[in-house]
């Protein structure tokens, strides 16, 4: 392939007898921007600084367009980095800061001048160019610092979690303008978070990581609607875990839970035996209202749940219990379901059932989960 | 804005609230006016004595005049002392930077076994009695075979002026981030560059305070240079010591006052350098 314009080949990292990166393949398209995401000491910065040179690989190849980098020292990488916070040199001015990597490169005062002028413009800070680093604001600075790595027009540009010392609302414009300028420029361009929020929002592809390795690389919306483990399912968006298990008698796989037994419409790959169920909120639907006020029946439910259970050719997975709580979040409202039989409450998504009333804490609810949204994990 | 006077009043009230615990220990100001006192009250003896017309030194002066200061050149120990001392400080303390900040570079950057056991040993002449030092080193020059002079000196002196360069040095790396330097190499700084144009101009008003210090430290010394110093490299405060054995002229309180002054601009300096730094 010939638009690869990075690839990680057989990565690997270890730090004494620790494993931060095993053995890690990864091939970005150039243009392309892919987010690196997963929890602290997941291998992701540890990727990043690889990439960028900080840290030599125990075992592996880095190429950037074919060309092995990873036996260069920073300085001949030509890749551009957007580190956390406090990276400007804080003595030199904005636009001293954004010349820099051009002085180095020897390029004439006048295209310097030209360039720095054009890159901060780019991310609407030309009219503090003669500002210094300590006088401009978090967002200011990382957008200084955006800049910075830009304007050397690197083949790579990588974003070190560059926005989690910013405020909410200040992070999440940043985050559209930096996909912005980074599709203007067509950059090639990884980006590490833990936020996945911002991964989903910003990355074309998400690599989620977890104890060195990637469990899947996908684009957000693949990763949403099939996380490919369950540690993809429980990084990327929220849903509930069904402990239970895997059988494929007679052709058909069934997964049994909760005291049912649920027919799958297709086979799973995990194998038989132990296995979890995983649904999100937006798949939990509604069947009838309980009456909250009432003396508790709960017992004809249980009793009613179990003689449907045995029915193995049940194309839904039902969930009765008790509201525990709704949370109204303004455009969107959660709610949590005691599910009986279940110690972690059920999430829910209600938003399509409060046209038809109101949903209280304390209510009783009878809902179900389609066999075909049910994404089965091995364990 | 229609009600100007409700946060006024509020801020007002915060005001107050912030000047009530204001003087929580009444006896607070007169004990630091007493440390004070002790502190300064030896040094303003010694100013007074150095403008005493008196020939001999005594409390309280007898009248005021700049004679003792005058003659000052005319004293050839004095005169050549207070050279030896400005060129064995100004000396060491170079020698001090150029062995302190390579070494801060290596302690607080570099990724070696034994780090910390380095650097506790590169700060050691901090705790070694610096008589014990001055002793050592005369061996050590007498074993070596060679014949004490200024160089012999101000290699006594850098060696115990460096470990200030070098904590100063260490200090402001620690707290500076990676990132800086990282930075640099990433836009195409090789390692010398990134230290010349980033991490250098960064450490500077570190540097700038411990070599004040190393220059002080130097400049006052009287344990090391005691032994290793002769009468031709004889240094300020020996001059002072060897002079109040047998004089008892005020003279030697201007000499006194001359160096205070000296380590006065240098503490000055110091204290910028440190205010730059924050």
């Amino acid at each position: 392939m010939s638009d690869i314009a990075l690839e990680l080949a057989g990565v690997e990292k270890r730090y004494g007898a620790s494993t931060a990166v095993a053995g890690m393949d990864l091939a970005i398209g150039k243009g392309e921007f892919v987010s690196l995401l997963g929890a602290s000491g997941c291998g992701k910065s540890t990727t990043l600084m690889m990439i960028a040179g900080f840290e030599q690989p125990d075992a592996g190849e880095i190429r950037v367009r074919g060309r092995r980098i990873d036996p260069l020292p920073p300085d001949r990488r030509n890749v551009g980095v957007v580190f956390q916070a406090y990276a400007l040199f804080p003595h030199m001015s904005v636009a001293r800061n954004v010349e820099y990597g051009l002085r180095l490169r020897r390029i004439p005062a006048a295209e310097r001048r030209r360039r720095v002028a054009a890159i901060l413009d780019l991310v609407n800070m030309g009219h503090l160019a003669a500002r210094m680093p300590a006088q401009l604001s978090g967002g200011q600075q990382q957008r200084v610092a955006l800049a910075r790595a830009l304007v050397i027009e690197p083949d790579i540009l990588l974003l070190d979690e560059p926005f989690s010392a910013l405020d909410r609302q200040l992070r999440e414009r940043l985050q559209r303008e930096v996909r912005e300028v980074q599709q203007k420029l067509g950059i090639t361009t990884i980006f590490v978070t833990h936020d996945q929020e911002e991964a989903l929002l910003m990355s074309d592809r998400i690599a989620v990581m977890h104890a060195g390795r990637i469990e899947q690389c996908a684009s957000p919306q693949e990763i949403y609607q099939q996380p490919g483990t369950r540690i993809a399912a429980s990084f990327i968006g929220r849903g509930t875990f069904l402990p239970g298990e895997l059988a494929a008698a007679g052709g058909r796989a069934r997964f049994a839970g909760l005291g049912q037994e649920v027919a799958l419409p297709a086979a799973p790959a995990a194998p038989a035996g132990r296995a979890t169920a995983f649904f999100r909120p937006e798949d939990v639907r509604r069947a009838g209202r309980g009456k909250a006020a009432a003396a508790p029946d709960a017992g004809a439910v249980r009793a009613a749940a179990a003689g449907a259970g045995v029915n193995p050719d049940a194309q839904a997975l039902r969930l009765s219990g008790r509201v525990k709580a709704v949370y109204f979040q303004g455009a969107a409202t959660s709610a949590e379901l005691l599910v009986d039989g279940l110690a972690e409450p059920v999430l829910l998504d209600p938003a399509e059932w409060l046209r038809d009333g109101p949903l209280r804490a304390g209510d009783r609810l009878d809902a179900y989960v389609d066999a075909a949204s049910l994404r089965i994990f091995a364990g | 804005m229609s009600t100007p006077a409700r946060p006024s009043e509020a801020s007002a009230a915060a005001r107050g609230a912030i000047r009530a615990p204001r003087r929580p220990f009444p006896l607070l100001g007169a004990y630091v006016a007493l440390v004070c006192l002790v502190l300064v009250l030896p040094l303003a003896v010694v100013l007074v004595i150095s403008f005493d017309t008196a020939s001999y030194i005594n409390f309280p002066p007898q009248g005021f005049h700049l004679q003792w200061y005058r003659s000052l050149p005319d004293n050839a120990t004095f005169a050549r002392s207070f050279a030896n001392s400005l060129i064995v400080a100004g000396a060491s303390t170079a020698l001090s930077v150029l062995a302190g900040v390579p070494a801060a570079l290596a302690i607080a950057r570099g990724r070696f076994r034994g780090r910390g056991l380095l650097y506790g040993l590169c700060l050691s002449s901090l705790t070694v009695p610096w008589i014990v030092y001055g002793v050592a080193l005369l061996f050590v020059w007498g074993f070596l075979g060679l014949r004490l002079s200024i160089w012999t000196l101000i290699f006594g002196h850098t060696v115990i002026g460096a470990p200030y360069v070098l904590r100063t040095a260490v200090a402001v790396l620690r707290d500076m981030p990676a990132a800086y330097e990282r930075g640099a190499r990433s836009l195409g700084a090789g390692p010398l560059r990134a230290f010349l144009t980033v991490t250098l101009p960064l450490m500077a008003p570190g540097i700038r305070a411990g070599a004040a210090f190393a220059f002080i430290i130097s400049f006052v010394n009287i344990p090391v240079s005691l032994f290793v110093t002769t009468a031709e490299n004889i240094t300020m405060p020996v001059a002072v010591f060897n002079y109040m054995q047998y004089n008892f002229d005020p003279s030697v309180a201007a000499f006194s006052i001359l160096q205070l002054v000296v380590i006065g601009l240098f503490i000055g300096f110091a204290a910028r350098a440190a205010r730059q730094e924050a």
